[in-house]
């Protein structure tokens, strides 16, 4: 799906474009990376925890 | 203020990060609308994020004058929302909208009037046609 409108598309990938496009417009972003969950347990749960990190 | 909500949430670095954009956009006069993502894993407390920023607009946890929406009514329950189709009065697909137009509308109005912030959870369920929806029928007159 791209985020330009052309005269050939349907209105479904008309609306499903504009649709995209506002997506585009979030311009603040903040990911959380530590896993809240199980925060205070062995080291082997710490690593399990960690494992899937990015 | 905003410390004290940092404290009683036990926020970590990241989370403290998302809820004061947000908390010193909210107490900034005359600032731009404020569009903001916030990602992470499962079970890294985005809606623990959305729970403390409750807390700090709204300490007397008034939850309709909230404008807290989900795709599926299970991920709006686990924060005490609703869907956006009910809040927004966006029709299901494949369903015909049952309401008179006009009345929705007014309907839609009236629940949004005085509602500053939307928080939109499990966003990533949300299609590009959704979002167009959702963004036509916030523009209906």
């Amino acid at each position: 799906m791209g985020t330009q409108l052309m005269s050939h598309m349907t209105v479904q990938g008309q609306e499903a474009a504009i649709g995209k496009a506002l997506w585009h417009q979030v311009t603040t972003v903040v990911i959380l990376r530590e896993n809240m969950r199980q925060k205070t347990q062995s080291v082997e749960d710490a690593k399990l925890r960690t494992a899937l990190e990015i | 203020m905003i410390e004290g909500v940092v404290k009683k949430f036990e926020l970590t670095s990241d989370q403290e990060r998302a809820f004061r954009i947000i908390a010193n956009h909210a107490v900034t006069p005359g600032s731009e609308q404020l569009i903001m993502y916030v990602g992470g894993m499962a079970g890294t407390g985005k809606s623990q994020v959305i729970k403390a920023l409750m807390n700090f607009l709204h300490p007397e946890m008034n939850l309709t004058d909230l404008g807290v929406l989900a795709p599926t009514g299970t991920a709006a329950a686990l924060l005490h929302g609703s869907t956006y189709h009910s809040i927004l009065g966006v029709p299901i697909d494949g369903q015909t909208a049952l309401r008179n137009e006009t009345t929705n509308n007014a309907q839609v109005k009236a629940r949004l009037d005085g509602v500053d912030y939307t928080f939109l959870d499990e966003v990533s369920m949300v299609s590009c046609s959704d979002n167009y929806k959702i963004s036509s029928q916030l523009q209906r007159p």
